[in-house]
């Protein structure tokens, strides 16, 4: 079996996100989950989930990209965007 | 829209709709609004005395003030003024002004600045003082005036739209990108203070708001917090309400989803064990710092997600104080305050200094008994060093009065460097001083319960603003939170935050639209 790719990995962490930090059950978290109707996550849990998904994907969520995620899968559509953004960044690590 | 919260006929005694935990002057705004509105009303203090930060202490019946020294927007128009009208309590304060053409006084090793009030006069000093850069200062000022602009709870100017351009810039860059003048830039973030966050991570909508009402007129109270909090008290009283000093929560239960009742201890005469009453509301709304009020709940009360999210934010920096008596019979009277800083670099003072280190720090003096109208005491001398609770955490398990040795030998250390340092600034006071007493951020915490004696609660950096914001509803439909720790800090920032908080109960419009018009 091959190793899973970075996007697998990261919506793994997506999933245990929202099963850890929100108590769901993870059956219930497939990509055309709405977060507000199947995952009854509303406008305060949405910062939360912000807050938990920014901290665990060590990654920073626009605001524009943010109020775009009403499923699971939107989710994971951006965290595809933000790999390949990283795998495009040169390899030199951050200035201090 | 959830309906509106409405007052129950006849409660049995021990049940209210509203309960209070904590009267900083967050909580007795909401305290006082709710009662307006006709709610069976009370709040719950620890402390012998209501207020919170604003706590006047005496020694041998000299006052000397904690946590308010002066606010601004309090004259006709002001932000404040507003606020105070729709309590009712406006006609009972007696502010004295601080000097308008400089009332704050930024001193550098070897420059200073006067801040006058008004946008306008500001500018103008500000291109006087910098002729090299007045494309900087006037986008610096459009800026933060834009900002005031927008906000309605500000200014009560329904903008055609909002921006919110500033929401996510920070003050640093935003003012590097406009200028290399490391003066310009040490004069611009010089009243930090007032939020406590270091530039770098300060949203520069804070940094405006805050300075701004100061601006529109800076103010002291005659008769200090202590008089601020008596008005708000009385106020509340006078709709009802009840305030219960000496009195601390020390438990919030829940009922299924919703919160039903508090747990209440209240100290007994000496000898006596404490009292513990239970009572039930309807609503609470805590004032308490946001990671004490999650202690106070039952384990588990919220998803994992907002638990660890408050007790990860990080507090705000706290500070020490040292409280002088001076025999100075000098003429000099300051209806200013001064903001000392050991360099131009104002972002080097909010980090964590090593607890020996006995460099200067930064400071803030006030001087209330040559401003304000009938003292009638000795004249005083409050100085305020920026502390961080590294330099204090090695005592966290003291109490008051029942700390070590070697912690008043710290304290000891700390006044006569304090001393000195002031007294390069103040010479007409050389000789004069006595300092009366001394408090760091242990003491901070012990007072007013701000977990590691935090200034303002949580800290309001940049991670923590906008959509990062904590905010005033929770999961628990009738459980709000209010004080610093939320919009923002300061007197003016937690009175409006006050209106905040009741107005997801109240209604916004409800609320704001009536304040505008006050
Ligand atoms: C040294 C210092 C100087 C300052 N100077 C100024 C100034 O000049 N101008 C200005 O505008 N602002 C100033 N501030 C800031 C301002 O005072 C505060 O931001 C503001 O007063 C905080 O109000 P609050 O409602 O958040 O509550 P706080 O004043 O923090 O009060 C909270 C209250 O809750 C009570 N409490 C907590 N837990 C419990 C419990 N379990 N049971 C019962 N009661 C409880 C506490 O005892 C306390 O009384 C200063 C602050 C400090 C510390």
């Amino acid at each position: 079996m091959s190793e899973p790719s970075k996007s697998q990995q990261a919506q793994k962490i997506v999933v245990d996100t929202l099963c850890s930090e929100f108590e769901l059950e993870r059956g219930k978290i497939v990509p055309e989950a709405s977060l507000r109707d199947d995952l009854g996550l509303d406008s305060l849990d949405g910062v939360d989930l912000i807050v938990a998904l920014e901290k665990a994907l060590s990654v920073q969520i626009p605001e524009t990209d943010a109020r775009q995620m009403r499923t699971v899968a939107d989710i994971f559509t951006f965290i595809d965007k933000a790999v390949a953004a990283l795998d495009a960044a040169p390899q030199t690590p951050p200035a201090a | 829209m959830k309906d509106t919260f409405q007052p129950q006929k006849s409660l049995p005694e021990g049940h209210f709709d509203v309960v209070v935990v904590g009267s900083g002057m967050g909580g007795l705004t909401c305290a006082l609004i709710m009662a307006k509105e006709g709610f069976k009303v009370c709040v719950l203090e620890q402390h012998y005395r209501p207020g919170g930060c604003l706590h006047r202490f005496f020694r041998d019946r000299v006052p000397f003030d904690t946590g308010f020294h002066y606010l601004g927007g309090v004259g006709e128009g002001g932000t404040m003024a507003k606020y105070l009208r729709f309590m009712g309590v406006a006609d009972k304060l007696k502010w004295h002004d601080l000097d308008h053409d400089g009332f704050d006084v930024l001193k550098f090793p070897d420059y200073e600045f006067k801040v006058p009030a008004g946008w306008p006069a500001l500018t103008k000093r500000l291109h006087d003082e910098f002729p090299g850069e007045r494309g900087a200062i006037d986008a610096y000022a459009a800026a933060c005036q834009k900002i005031c602009a927008e906000s309605f709870a500000y200014s009560f100017q329904k903008p055609p739209e909002v921006s919110g351009e500033y929401t996510n810039v920070a003050l640093a860059p935003f003012l590097r990108s406009l200028t290399k003048n490391e003066r310009l830039y040490a004069v611009l973030t010089g009243q930090s203070f007032l939020y406590g966050v270091d530039p770098p991570t300060t949203p520069l909508e804070l940094h405006a708001l805050v300075l701004d009402s100061m601006l529109q007129g800076p103010v002291g109270l005659d008769g200090g917090g202590d008089a601020l909090a008596k008005v708000m008290v009385d106020a509340i009283k006078s709709h009802g309400g009840e305030v219960r000093t000496r009195t601390r929560v020390t438990a919030l239960e829940t009922k299924g989803a919703m919160m039903e009742s508090v747990m209440t201890e209240r100290a007994g005469r000496t000898g006596e064990p404490p009292k513990t009453e239970r009572l039930f509301a309807r609503c609470v709304i805590s004032n308490a710092h946001p990671k004490t009020t999650l202690d106070l709940l039952p384990p588990n009360t919220f998803r994992p997600a907002f638990t660890s999210r408050v007790k990860e934010s990080r507090n705000s920096i706290g500070c020490s104080a040292v409280y002088f008596q001076s025999t100075s019979p000098s003429p000099v009277r300051r209806d200013y305050n001064i903001y000392s800083f050991p360099s131009l670099d104002v972002d080097q003072m909010y980090l964590d200094r090593a607890p020996d280190d006995a460099s200067d720090r930064g400071l803030f003096l006030t001087f209330p008994s040559d401003r304000e109208v009938g003292w009638d005491h000795p004249r005083v001398v409050l100085a305020l060093g920026l502390m961080g609770w590294n330099e204090v955490k090695q005592w966290e398990h003291s109490a008051t009065g029942k700390r070590s040795d070697e912690y008043e030998e710290f304290k000891n250390r700390h006044t006569q460097q304090m001393q000195a340092q002031i007294e390069k600034l103040l010479p007409d006071h050389v000789g004069h001083l006595t300092p009366v007493e001394t408090s760091t951020p242990l003491t901070n915490r012990d007072y007013t319960a701000s977990p590691e004696g935090s200034l303002y609660g949580l800290r309001h950096g940049m991670e923590r603003w906008g959509r990062y914001a904590l905010a005033s509803r929770t999961k628990i439909d009738n459980l709000y939170l209010t004080g610093h720790s939320i919009l923002m800090p300061g007197i003016v920032g937690v009175t409006i935050g006050g209106f905040v908080t009741c107005s997801y109960l109240l209604g916004f419009e409800a609320i704001f639209d009536r304040v505008a018009v006050a």
